[in-house]
């Protein structure tokens, strides 16, 4: 199996602030779906940054398919990679949104004749079609979400990057999101890998592995299945477990079995007095 | 303080380039009580809010905040005693943090308002304890903090000022579960304490753990306005039409309902749906599934390496 990201032994500080990464091992395979989860500050968006060569790390190793993280390769990687940003206000540089959408394909040297379609199935894909002349400024919180998502998917990139990207959806919205990563993961298989950092542990067991961050330092790292059935653990970890594991946990049974709600519901009723 | 909206329309932009966004608002925000405010992705919730500490004054029609009556026509200046009673905590919090450290951004507020720099520190210190924000952080740059971080100070900037009146938009995007649940009790506290709150909200859980009412917008209109229970015990197909969820709770206690169970009450809280479905299970049998499934487990389980 290739890796889509090799971090070997990686080192960083904020100058403002102490140690935050160090000795940081990871690695996602290609085609992999990841979440990772960890409390506020754990360093999450930080790695996602360091990832795509916005900050300079002090020490180790990131490779990204066959390319070390360097100058050199800085280009090259960042057209492999896409991300969307916690805040869509920092990712916006069009006045438009079909201009915010198209700077995108333009730096990828798409040809201008095939910029307004792919530009319109962008925003179709997230249902922002109507809003294409709009200033990016004046949209609602969640529509500016769906415009962020729209510019990304359009590049299509080997790897995408959601921090946090679901935050202000609604919850049509947000599910309309999960059901448009699943369909280009079927479509796509092993030449997508989606890295998704987030709150919402909900979306978190979507994925094929949850890497929980704290501190700085990776603390688990394995299936959601097993995962979240620590529901002690995560909690001291400032996290939760989806709803069915915290209804089973409220019923008394044990937690040794990982149920989504569909799951759970059927199971209860075959346990009715 | 009770606020009261009157035949509000509110249009941006002027001239050619209006787009209208609410239209014929009559609402009343009863004090100290929760009301939330749920609605589609775009129906105009943040617009709505901004007209309470009057950040945006109506096209048509009138505002009473307290004694304060907004309409278009009023001044700027008879605005500003409205930003001390009414806070509010917005959607991306990054905009509305400015100082040049974290400490200063919370006692900004009420030193604006007349604290000295002794009563703002404590203010500030109290209110950043009240959202756990690490200490260690308070002379950091705002803008040098991660995302859930910067939040906790955005809405330790409006706790700092006390205002009677709080309007929340979207508080707990970007917290950390643990964060999203001390929130809930906060926002609990703070009703208890008899403020005025505005919370909006995609979280169903969280509206029905907390609203006491609930306005339900729709394409700028007010689709429905009233008590959360009674809001929660519409069919399912009613949320559906309206692009809504029901909680999770509830979702789930409708399934059951579909199995043949009965419950007397809409589930607040996981506790409480468990509370009621133990009553119809049978234990025995839970129990002898209970170990069954753990023998299962031991094949398939175990952390997964690479
Ligand atoms: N620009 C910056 N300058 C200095 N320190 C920073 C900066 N950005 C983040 N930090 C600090 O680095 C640590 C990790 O921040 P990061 O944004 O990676 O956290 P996160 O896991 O994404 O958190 P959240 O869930 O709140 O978004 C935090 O303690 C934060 O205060
Ligand atoms: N400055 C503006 N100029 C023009 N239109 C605007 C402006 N701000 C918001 N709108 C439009 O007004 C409508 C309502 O926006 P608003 O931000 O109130 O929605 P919302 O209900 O808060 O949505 P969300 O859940 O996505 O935050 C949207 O269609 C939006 O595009
Ligand atoms: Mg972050
Ligand atoms: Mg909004």
């Amino acid at each position: 199996m290739t890796n889509a990201i090799t971090i070997k032994n990686l080192n960083y500080s904020y100058p403002e602030q102490g140690e935050l990464f160090k000795n940081f091992d990871f690695s996602v395979q290609e085609g992999e779906w990841l979440a990772i989860v960890g409390h506020n500050g754990s360093g999450k968006s930080t790695l996602a940054k360091l990832i795509l060569g916005l900050l300079d790390f002090d020490q180790g190793e990131i490779q990204v398919f066959d390319e070390k993280l360097s100058e050199e390769t800085l280009a090259s990687i960042r057209a492999q990679v896409g991300m969307v940003f916690q805040n869509p206000d920092n990712q916006f540089v069009g006045a438009t949104v079909a201009d915010d959408v198209a700077f995108g394909l333009e730096n990828r040297q798409v040809p201008s004749k095939e910029m307004p379609a792919k530009i319109e199935a962008a925003l179709k894909q997230v249902g922002m079609e109507d809003y294409a002349e709009r200033e990016p400024h004046t949209l609602s919180g969640g529509q500016k979400q769906r415009v962020a998502l729209a510019s990304i998917l359009a590049l299509h990139p080997r790897v995408i990057i959601l921090d946090e990207a679901t935050a202000m959806l609604d919850p049509e919205g947000k599910q309309a999101v999960m059901e448009t990563l699943k369909e280009l993961k079927a479509r796509y298989q092993d030449q997508l890998t989606l890295i998704m950092i987030t709150h919402d542990m909900e979306e978190a067991a979507l994925a094929d592995r949850v890497a929980v961050v704290s501190d700085g330092q990776l603390v688990f790292d394995e299936k959601p299945e097993t995962l979240f059935l620590k529901g002690k653990q995560l909690a001291e970890l400032g996290l939760a477990q989806p709803f069915s594991m915290e209804l089973q946990s409220a019923l008394g049974i044990s937690q040794t079995t990982y149920r989504t709600k569909q799951e759970l519901a059927t199971w209860l009723s075959t346990l009715k007095a | 303080m009770v606020i009261n909206i009157e035949g509000l329309d509110f249009a941006y932009g002027a001239g050619k380039q209006t787009v209208p966004v609410l239209k014929n608002i009559n609402l009343t925000f009863p004090e100290g009580q929760i009301t939330a405010i749920i609605g589609q992705t775009g129906s105009g919730k943040s617009t709505l809010v901004q007209q309470l500490n009057a950040l945006l004054k109506p096209t048509a029609g009138e505002v009473h905040i307290g004694d304060h009556t907004v309409t278009n026509k009023t001044k700027e200046k008879a605005l500003t005693p409205i930003r001390a009673e009414v806070g509010m905590v917005f959607q991306f919090p990054e905009s509305q943090l400015f100082a040049p450290t974290v400490i200063e951004d919370v006692m900004y507020g009420p030193k604006n308002f007349g604290a000295t720099d002794e009563e703002a520190k404590q203010a500030a210190e109290k209110a950043l304890a009240k959202v756990g924000f690490d200490t260690s952080l308070y002379d950091q740059s705002p803008f040098n903090l991660s995302g859930g971080q910067m939040r906790r100070v955005a809405l330790a900037g409006v706790l700092a000022m006390n205002p009677q009146t709080m309007v929340f938009d979207e508080p707990a995007a970007g917290l950390d579960p643990q964060g999203q649940a001390e929130l809930l009790d906060l926002l609990r506290t703070l009703r208890d304490e008899g403020k005025t709150i505005v919370l909006i909200s995609h979280q169903m859980e969280q509206v029905l753990a907390l609203a006491n009412q609930v306005v339900v917008m729709k394409d700028g209109q007010v689709a429905a306005h009233e008590p959360v229970e009674e809001l929660f015990a519409r069919p399912q197909s009613w949320f559906a039409d309206q692009h809504l969820d029901l909680p999770e709770t509830i979702a789930f206690q409708k399934e059951m309902e579909k199995q043949g169970f009965v419950f007397d009450h809409l589930a607040k809280t996981v506790d409480d749906l468990a509370k009621q479905l133990a009553g119809q299970l049978d234990s025995a049998k839970l129990t002898g599934q209970r170990s069954d499934q753990a023998g299962s487990q031991a094949q398939t389980g175990g952390p997964h390496h690479e």
